[in-house]
């Protein structure tokens, strides 16, 4: 198949090696590639939780821009879209390992599952029993209310990161820190629509086949697709039908308060995020749901698809006060709470 | 001169996974295409990696025995494809490797009790049965045809014949499948009319060691 060249790489075979090179070298402050592992180039104090989490590569700033103070201690890039391997996971592990035990952070895909399981297995035969593993959901297109297990990872486990990270690096052992995970992903949905997909930057096939003037509802972050086609209108229409589902499935009430997030699936400029999030915002402020923090932009992408995922997480005192903690990563930052100085 | 009509050794499965990796590379386009109607269109190519590099560390290991060659394919699998694919069929692999311990040859009882045990890890690891449309549906009528052969007692050469028959047949059945697990299930009832490339991958290994064990020495 002749494929146009559409992308700045030099050989597919190397596309994850040569982007792991040049993205811990720009950002050595903060990162560094270690034995293919990104890993935090500042010394963590001993007695802290490790976070790690292993994915497939393709959807950066996740995860190698979700490494540093109050975020992740290590992430184990696999292949382009493929969850690493058992033994990458392994090494990952090993290098998180600051003596308080190893959280595993696993998004619910099959690969990294299956490997993540194995990865498990292999530490706790080795005789640790100081490691857990969480595997979390978030999309509500991908299985039906009360088969939450069965729902995929998607966008939304953006709070889940950013909420646990704050949380093990104030000092929160390893069970609190699982349970927070959970508590977190509990607590958010999110659900994605894609306009035009990508392709795949390995094989050069495209992931899904879109009509033009089409936005499928409901897309994983793969472009598989389990959702809906709708004819494009307008941003507002698109939202009124995402934005009631996402809030009526986790149960959002009056009063409720909330961390809103429209992430950039990849091409969208952020005049379509504005646009996008002012339509959200008012839905919610009809429903009388208050937006605590929200955040536009690319977190999770799939290279340079047209789409987006919104994602809302219900957020108590202390998930507020942990959501606005400092955290230094070299895709994301949070310089705390705005001070007095600061505010305008 | 045909491989031994009683015993595979090692030096057969080092042909049997260099004969894998070239059937796979030949492929490769073929189950990324069809890997790309329901997933991200990889499959082939990730195959295709994980067999490669267990094709050059049995390079410098011919004279490793049955089970050191499928723990080497194994480790290929685990460690340089990942995946659901990879972890799937690098338990394949690591499970027949431990069931093989160190005999230095398999005849079609030790095959067929080999591959019924790597299926059987893979059926749980990977939470699916007969009728999920993935690699399962190839590799459980091969397991069946190899018991099948072995209480015959045909010859090795007759039984993976018959094995990559059946194997064959398994990945052709599962084009009328929906897809209820794995990546695919998302695609529902537009996985339906595509073979699954899993099964096509499963299907394509055993036909390439039956064509191997008939192929003359001199061309090996």
């Amino acid at each position: 198949m002749s494929v146009r060249t559409t992308r700045f790489i030099n050989d597919p075979q190397t596309i994850v090696a040569d982007m792991l090179d040049g993205y811990c070298a720009a950002h050595e402050d903060i990162i560094r590639l270690h034995d293919g592992l990104v890993v935090r180039a500042t010394s963590k104090r001993p007695g802290k939780v490790g976070l790690v989490i292993g994915n497939g590569s393709g959807h950066e700033p996740a995860m190698i821009g979700w490494v540093g103070p109050g975020l992740f201690d290590v992430n184990v890039p696999g292949p382009v879209f493929t969850a690493p391997g058992p033994s990458r996971l392994v090494a990952g592990i090993t290098a998180g390992d600051r003596g308080a035990g190893v959280l595993l952070c696993v998004s619910n895909h099959a690969g990294d599952v299956l490997n993540a399981e194995m990865a498990l297995e292999r530490v706790r035969q080795a005789g640790r029993d100081d490691v857990e593993m969480v595997i979390l959901y978030d999309d509500i297109a991908s299985a039906p209310k009360g088969q939450e297990p069965d729902r995929r990872g998607a966008a939304g486990l953006f709070f889940v990161w950013k909420i646990v990270g704050a949380y093990a690096e104030e000092g929160a052992s390893l069970l609190a820190s699982k349970a927070m995970a959970e508590r977190v992903r509990d607590a958010t949905r999110s659900l994605s629509a894609t306009l035009r997909s990508c392709t795949h930057p390995v094989t050069g096939l495209p992931l899904a086949d879109i009509p033009e003037g089409e936005v499928v509802i409901g897309v994983g972050v793969h472009g598989e697709s389990h959702g809906n086609t709708n004819s494009v209108t307008t941003a507002d229409s698109i939202m009124d039908i995402m934005v009631p589902q996402v809030v009526d499935d986790l149960g959002c009430r009056s009063g409720d308060e909330v961390c809103l997030l429209i992430n950039n699936a990849g091409s969208l400029t952020v005049m379509e995020l504005s646009i996008l999030y002012r339509r959200a915002a008012q839905i919610l402020a009809e429903r009388n749901i208050q937006v605590h923090r929200a955040w536009l932009g690319p977190y999770a992408t799939t290279q340079d698809t047209a789409g987006f995922t919104v994602a809302i997480c219900r957020v108590d005192a202390e998930m507020k006060r942990l959501y606005d903690a400092p955290a230094h990563g070299a895709g994301i930052q949070f310089a705390g709470p705005a001070s007095d100085g600061e505010a305008s | 001169m045909n491989v031994s009509t009683e015993v595979l050794t090692g030096a057969d499965w080092c042909r049997f996974i260099v004969a894998a990796a070239d059937a796979i590379d030949a492929h490769s386009d073929e189950l990324s295409h069809l890997d790309s109607l329901t997933g991200d269109g990889d499959h082939g190519a990730n195959v295709a990696t994980a067999l490669g590099h267990a094709r050059s560390q049995i390079a410098h290991h011919d004279d490793a025995s049955p089970g050191t060659v499928l723990a080497m394919t194994a480790d290929s699998f685990l460690d340089h494809m990942g995946g659901a694919a990879g972890a799937l069929f690098g338990s394949f692999f690591a499970a027949a490797a431990a069931s093989l311990g160190d005999t230095d040859a398999v005849d079609v009882r030790q095959f067929a009790d080999a591959i019924a045990i790597g299926t059987a890890v893979v059926t749980k690891r990977g939470k699916a049965s007969a009728g999920d449309k993935t690699m399962i549906d190839a590799l459980i009528p091969a397991v069946v045809a190899s018991r099948r052969a072995a209480d015959q007692g045909v010859s090795v050469d007759e039984m993976l014949q018959l094995t990559a028959q059946a194997a064959r047949d398994g990945a052709t059945a599962t084009t009328r499948m929906r897809a209820s697990v794995g990546r695919a299930r998302y695609t529902g009832d537009k996985s339906v009319g595509i073979q699954d490339p899993g099964a096509t991958s499963v299907a394509l290994i055993f036909e390439s060691w039956a064509e191997a064990a008939r192929r003359p020495e001199a061309d090996r």
